[in-house]
């Protein structure tokens, strides 16, 4: 259980962590990874300038990964002697915030880990610093190269305007922010809009209008339409087990479903009661409505006979319209209350998406690319990335969370930001799997995995290194008519960390066309509850071959969606296309 | 999703019946019964799946941690007439290397 518990934790810890950086963050953090894997840096820290917090070293530190275990040796925290001997040598002898007079700058340390070189690149704001990437490259290579210097101021103003645009819409959410704690604080006061309060106080309340034994009060649930007894009053134990009604079963029943008040001076002669307690003689039961909707019946029992008058059912019903009210408010409150926590998760969440999705594919002096990502809620789990290497290689990925909503979005960001880590290792497609899934299954819940499909192009070579963990099986449809299926080589991600995948090569040449793609595209369904399947996409791809990537994306999605109908995407859809240009 | 649970010998036979789709109603419904089942310190669990029709990969991780939490308390779990369909998604992410399968809920229970 531990160790499920610490995965929980592990989970609840990086939730915590995403919801609080801010879009500007984000967007800082996820330019620094852009920088980190073209200019193929072993690791990076990225440190923001935060005007607001009077921290130590007054800028916050990113990213959150990889982890600060032994086994990353680049990783270390604002407080370790590597951060101290960067800030002294270099920060020192310059006033706060204004670091280094350069924006470019290199420098070599020695530590326990070896040799490392730097490579500082710094976000101007004027005279002022904003914040800085810093770059570690275990090789002494050239860093500072002529084309890196002459683009860097550009690159970096762009950067900064993009930070300091979302720095105000940053602003404008915390107003939002602070308006919902306001919001929680006059929840905890007004505790009088809570359904179950409501009720009590009706119950107390009743005994100042008429004097009797026995209450208890139902209420149609307005989802499922169930009729439930919300709160018994004065009723013997056994007696509680009996009071569950259906709607038209009984009293109480009767009258929720005519949405009239009765009164039976005595239930002995009265065919429709149904004995919940032998000391009752005599009831009332009156309707709680609004407009001409029930909502609700509260009955009252005596155990005298002829114990309510007509004119007490008057004062009743009365009570009753001022109690639906109070009902209606706290259920609309209650609602509100709960879409408001939802969106406040899905915008997380979406944020978060949005910084890790790809927005640009690359432009290949080869390879073609398209590719389309549809979530079927707000958010979604499934991933991909399209990206090219200085030697003009391509790395092509598709993954798949199992579970969806905020939770899978959660561990997509996950798995993305590790798999992005990772990748700069320029290791072997399996290698790079094994490293990832160990890392993906240190962080994740029992039950909860992902699929995978890893590929590494090779125009020059004219082949595909490829590696799966359990993905649907990719397909390579080459020019001369012939495919084949990219079927898993290794299991699901996340499942067993030491699990080993095995690496497969095979032709990819002028005219060939490969596409990965999520289960929401084979296991889409239609009214008749089939499946689109692996045929049907073999048979829309081999007719589509001889178009553009855009193409081929375009007549999939449009052959999807006849088949499919009017049937709303269950799952989350992912199609990546890339084509060898002729 | 439904379920009936029948004793063969000491072996417990799950049936399941429905879609089993992953979200808390099947989810819940499976792990109540895994849980009732192992403090009665049943150990040999079958999953009948006959009558499932439709399984994705949400249902295949409530099968996982079930099997997880089985198997953390010393059972083991065994599946029994999958579909083709379902026998394709187990293939298709190796999950067959995990989970042990037999052709029928008989064959299964004489298997332990």
């Amino acid at each position: 259980m531990d160790i499920i518990n610490n995965q929980v934790q592990h989970l609840a810890d990086i939730e915590k962590k995403y919801s609080l950086l801010s879009r500007n963050e984000i967007l800082f953090q996820s330019f620094g990874y852009d920088l980190q894997i073209s200019l193929r840096a072993d690791s990076a820290l990225f440190f923001l300038y935060k005007k607001s917090k009077l921290s130590e070293s007054q800028f916050e530190q990113f990213p959150f990964f990889p982890s600060e275990e032994d086994d990353q040796p680049f990783s270390f925290k604002a407080t370790s002697k590597v951060f101290k001997f960067i800030e002294q040598s270099q920060f020192k002898l310059l006033p706060k915030n204004r670091l280094p007079a350069s924006p470019l700058s290199v420098f070599g340390t020695r530590s326990k880990h070896g040799e490392s070189y730097f490579l500082i690149l710094c976000l101007n704001n004027g005279p002022k610093l904003a914040g800085f990437y810093l770059l570690i490259f275990k090789k002494k290579i050239n860093l500072l190269t002529p084309q890196l210097a002459k683009i860097w101021p550009e690159l970096s103003g762009t950067a900064l305007k993009l930070l300091t645009d979302e720095e105000q819409k940053d602003r404008t959410e915390l107003d939002v922010a602070e308006r919902d704690t306001l919001l929680k604080i006059a929840q905890k006061l007004s505790s009088s809009l809570k359904v179950e309060h409501i009720l009590q106080q009706m119950v107390v309340a009743l005994r100042e209008v008429v004097q009797y034994n026995m209450a208890v009060i139902f209420l149609i649930n307005q989802e499922t339409g169930k009729f439930e007894y919300e709160i018994a009053h004065g009723f013997a134990d056994d007696a509680r087990d009996r009071l569950h009604l259906k709607l038209n079963q009984g009293i109480t029943g009767w009258v929720a479903q005519t949405g009239k008040a009765m009164i039976i001076p005595d239930v002995t002669k009265e065919k429709r009661y149904v004995v919940a307690d032998k000391l009752v003689k005599s009831e009332v039961s009156v309707p709680i409505k609004i407009g001409s909707k029930t909502i609700g019946v509260f009955t009252l029992s005596s155990i005298r006979l002829r114990a309510f008058s007509q004119q007490q059912l008057q004062l009743l019903e009365a009570f009753a319209s001022s109690a639906s009210i109070a009902l209606q408010n706290a259920r609309l409150y209650r609602q509100t209350l709960q879409k408001r926590e939802l969106d406040k998760d899905l915008q997380v969440a979406k944020k978060i998406q949005k910084a890790l999705l790809q927005r640009r594919l690359p432009n290949s002096e080869w390879i073609q690319f398209s590719a389309f990502n549809k979530p079927s809620k707000q958010v979604g789990g499934d991933l991909y990335n399209v990206l090219q290497l200085n030697n003009g290689n391509i790395i092509l990925s598709v993954g798949d969370i199992a579970g969806k909503g905020v939770s899978g979005a959660i561990l997509m960001a996950t798995l993305q930001a590790i798999y992005r880590t990772e990748i700069r290792r320029s290791l072997e497609v399996n290698e790079l799997l094994e490293l990832v899934n160990r890392q993906f299954a240190e962080t994740i819940e029992v039950g909860r995995f992902a699929t995978f499909f890893h590929s590494v192009i090779q125009p020059v070579e004219r082949k595909i290194e490829y590696c799966s963990a359990g993905h649907n099986p990719a397909i390579v449809f080459h020019a001369n008519g012939t495919h084949e299926l990219l079927d898993a080589t290794g299991i699901v991600l996340g499942l067993m960390k030491d699990a080993k995948y095995s690496k497969k090569i095979l032709a990819f040449e002028p005219g060939d066309v490969l596409v990965a793609y999520s289960d929401g595209v084979t296991e889409a369904e239609n009214d008749k509850d089939e499946q689109f399947g692996l045929q049907r996409l073999l048979d829309v791809i081999a007719d589509a071959n001889t178009k553009n990537p855009a193409g081929i994306k375009n007549q999939i999605l449009e052959e999807l969606k006849l088949f499919s109908g009017r049937t709303v995407h269950q799952d989350d859809i992912t199609i990546v296309v890339a084509k060898y240009k002729k | 999703m439904k379920l009936k649970t029948d004793m063969l010998g000491d072996v417990a036979v799950v049936k399941l019946d429905g879609k089993l789709m992953g979200g808390p109603p099947a989810s819940d419904t499976i792990r109540n019964e895994v849980y009732n089942l192992l403090n009665q310190n049943t150990k040999k669990i079958v999953f009948d799946m006959e009558k499932v029709t439709r399984m994705n990969s949400s249902g295949l991780g409530i099968l996982i941690s079930n099997l997880s939490s089985i198997k953390g308390k010393g059972g083991e779990l065994k599946l029994a007439a999958l579909n083709e369909n379902m026998k394709g998604i187990l293939v298709m992410t190796k999950l067959n290397t995990i989970f042990d399968i037999a052709a029928t809920a008989a064959d299964a229970a004489h298997s332990f």
